[in-house]
């Protein structure tokens, strides 16, 4: 859907893009991520065929943006780090607006303004002003205002900052729902605890270069093959070489708790679980680890860069 | 309808203040009646009216109208909003007629009263023959501000995206000084002195003798309302073009060089005719001169457009390279044809005693090719949000320091080395020397700083 090859971009005394590459499958929600500075915003704006790149290409749904830049501009929806909303507008003439400045037909705009409400649970605040909406629901305006001409690919930076953490949790559920009905979404943010509940896939930037693999699976929504932690009720200073004892596979232990290793899904974690019980450990917690968007993105930091000839989501 | 222009009536010709606008004008031409109640003229009220209408015109159709379509971008900066219009899909002409006349709409309302009124009493007063022409040149009037302050407000976007800040109202203010004085051209060419950039120019071409333009005599108000109505399309066509920008649509330059010829041939019609093919092609070969002085500060100074601008040149790709030429270069090529025709022209110095002589208009083009250079200089500099200011200084000084130190120690002659307009008749080689000299100082200097630019950037 998203597709991004040796991308450089120049700022007149600096290159702050080099030699950008990677693939983002369809219905992917891609966490863009890297420190301040990375390069990240003007990726997204080349992406969105609002700047153009110095040097490469960037296909968004097939168009190229810098043969067909409109047509980009109609395929997605992007939102800024810092956008306004016109204020005087009430939430109904914004979505109208949007639609038909999205080309949605006149017959069909009010439709599509009243489903873009609702998706993002603004239905009952439609004759509200903008300019009178809180920080939250503003936010929620302008991504309605964004997916309002039902884009195939949705890019949002640093959509989070600045919210709430009630509407932090509110736009997870929006772009898990979106996501859920084929959205691709591309998700800037150098706050990685923002990206964990709804990001698949993740990209690395640093110094304006793809950092570690390219693209990699983002880790947050995954459980970690094969890694358990235990806990005790009572600490055991021996947890170690009992557990060892019982032929499992140890990869760290205290007194309290331990990480081991069990491979075979769901069914051989609950048999294991049966022989702690009946080994007679006070089993306290019994979880299989998740694995971070954070332990990703230092594994991916510490990762040499990888050649920039693509990557595949 | 189209959604930009709906938008913007939602914003400003909503109801409630078309009401008080409406009570504000009834208020002001009432007062105005009532006032020349008392008087002997049986005309004076309609009189009256037409001069109240003419100065609702002004403050509504030319100055709140230009001020509203510059604001028609600039606010959409300030409110943050542009990025998402940029990525509608409002196609630039919808989006430039949208704002320009949905933005406006509420002033036009109200200009539109005044222009009822002024052709009222011209009408009454001067007949009804002359009523349709001073109306079609006012409105061309508004229309051509108005295209101005948006192109202005345009090009201060872009230029301020290229320097990093945001843009700013200054960009709208010059736009729509640059406009007036364009008008001042116009109108001083008519010899309508002292009042020529005011709306009285129409008035006063009332009283003035038909002008000459190619040998043909127009009467000088249809000539300033046709002239008007020609400048205004061009600007709404500059507005367009500059929008097709904004929205990430490449220009040719073909229109812009269409505009340069048409300005070039109507400033040479206004030449005077026993002058012959020499006069027609100095006059143009200034205008175009001028004109790329205008596109040489408007145009972002934007290194990496110009190093694409040499990659192209260096692999003979020529149309890639036009569309990536500055636009100050098609206005250059054009004064320099002018020129060379200037040059071939036999002279009637009998008739036009300032006219120059071939060195000295070849010096010219040399001093203006000159003063680019010092412009780039200074906008592909550390600090390029200052570039423009410095350029200007810096001219200034070395037109009249240059100057004043070339006539006090060497005389006329040294003068003229600095200062090529001062002595237009003689002195012609040192001013094409001097001119030759200084722009090759000029342009080494820029490919320096440019050089210096590219190694910064591959070095970071």
């Amino acid at each position: 859907m998203i597709v991004v090859r040796d991308v450089a971009y120049d700022y007149p005394a600096a290159r702050v893009l080099e030699g950008v590459s990677f693939d983002v499958a369809e219905g992917a929600v891609l966490a863009l991520v890297g420190p301040n500075g990375a390069g990240k915003t003007t990726l997204m704006r080349c992406m969105a065929a609002l700047d153009t790149p110095t040097e490469g290409a960037i296909r968004i749904a097939g168009l190229d943006t810098q043969a067909d830049p409109r047509a980009v501009h109609a395929a997605l929806g992007y939102l800024p780090d810092f956008f306004g909303l016109y204020d005087q507008l009430t939430v109904r003439q914004s979505l109208i607006y949007a639609a038909r400045s999205r080309g949605v037909a006149a017959a069909a705009a009010d439709r599509a303004a009243l489903a873009a409400a609702d998706k993002v649970q603004l239905g009952d605040r439609l004759e509200a002003r903008s300019g009178h909406l809180s920080r939250g629901l503003r936010q929620r305006l302008a991504i309605a205002q964004t997916i309002v001409h039902g884009p195939r690919v949705l890019l949002l930076d640093e959509p989070a900052a600045g919210l709430d953490p009630e509407a932090r949790r509110s736009l997870s559920d929006l772009i898990n729902r979106l996501a859920a009905e084929g959205m691709t979404i591309v998700v800037s943010s150098h706050i990685l605890a923002e990206l964990e509940d709804y990001s698949t896939r993740m990209l690395m930037l640093r110094d304006g270069r793809v950092a570690g693999s390219g693209v990699v699976a983002a880790g947050g929504a995954d459980i970690e093959a094969d890694l358990v932690r235990l806990q005790l009720a009572v600490p055991n200073p021996d947890l170690g070489a009992v557990l060892t004892g019982l032929g499992i596979s140890v990869e760290s232990a205290t007194p309290e708790e331990a990480r081991v290793r069990v491979a075979g899904g769901a069914e051989a974690e609950a048999a294991l679980l049966a022989r702690l019980i009946g080994a007679g450990l006070p089993i306290r917690a019994f979880a299989p680890i998740k694995r971070t968007l954070e332990q990703t993105y230092l594994d991916e930091a510490r990762r040499p860069a990888k050649a920039p000839e693509g990557e595949l989501a | 309808m189209n959604p930009e222009f709906a938008r913007n009536l939602w914003l400003e010709a909503a109801p409630r203040r078309i009401v008080g606008a409406g009570v504000v004008l009834a208020l002001l031409y009432g007062a105005v009646i009532l006032a020349a109640r008392d008087s002997d003229d049986p005309q004076a009220a309609i009189k009256l009216v037409g001069q109240a209408g003419m100065a609702v015109f002004v403050a509504c159709g030319v100055i709140w109208g230009a001020w509203a379509a510059g604001a028609a971008v600039l606010d959409e900066i300030r409110g943050r909003t542009w990025e998402f219009q940029r990525l509608s899909a409002i196609d630039p002409w919808s989006m430039t007629w949208g704002k320009l006349f949905g933005a406006t709409s509420l002033a036009w309302i109200a200009a539109v009263t005044g222009l009822a009124a002024v052709a009222l009493s011209a009408a009454v007063v001067r007949g009804p023959a002359e009523a349709p022409r001073i109306v079609f040149g006012l409105a061309a009037l508004g229309v051509f501000v108005q295209a101005c302050a948006m192109g202005a407000a345009l090009i201060g976007v872009r230029k301020a995206r290229t320097e990093g800040r945001m843009a700013s109202g200054g960009a709208v203010v010059l736009g729509v000084l640059g406009g007036l004085l364009l008008l001042s051209m116009v109108s001083s060419s008519l010899g309508l002195h002292g009042m020529h950039w005011s709306i009285g120019a129409l008035f006063s071409a009332l009283a003035q003798p038909p002008v000459t333009w190619w040998g043909q005599e127009i009467p000088a108000l249809t000539f300033t309302s046709l002239s008007l109505g020609a400048f205004a399309a061009w600007a709404v066509v500059g507005a367009w073009r500059l929008m097709r920008l904004e929205l990430q649509i490449h220009n040719t330059p073909w229109l812009w060089t269409g505009f340069l010829v048409f300005a070039a041939l109507w400033r040479a019609g206004l030449a005077s005719e026993a002058g012959g093919p020499s006069a027609w092609a100095f006059a143009a070969g200034a205008t175009l001169l001028v004109a790329a002085y205008v596109a040489a500060f408007a145009e972002p100074a934007d290194p990496i457009r110009m190093r694409r601008f040499a990659e192209a040149l260096r692999s003979r790709a020529w149309l890639k390279a036009a569309d990536l030429a500055p636009a100050a270069l098609f206005a250059m090529k054009l004064a320099t044809i002018a020129m060379i025709v200037f040059c071939c022209s036999p002279k009637n110095h009998d008739d036009d005693a300032l006219a120059p002589s071939a060195f000295t208009a070849l010096g010219l083009l040399a001093f203006v090719i000159r003063d680019l250079g010092v412009i780039a200089l200074f906008r592909f500099g550390s600090r390029p949000g200052r570039g423009d200011l410095m350029a200007v200084i810096v001219l200034a000084l070395l037109y009249a320091v240059g100057g004043l130190v070339g006539s006090t120690a060497f005389g006329p002659a040294g003068g003229a080395a600095f200062m090529p307009l001062a002595r237009l008749n003689d002195s012609g080689w040192i001013v094409l020397a001097s001119g030759v000299v200084q722009a090759a100082i000029a342009w080494m200097l820029v490919a320096q700083r440019l050089g210096r630019l590219g190694s910064r950037r591959a070095s970071t």
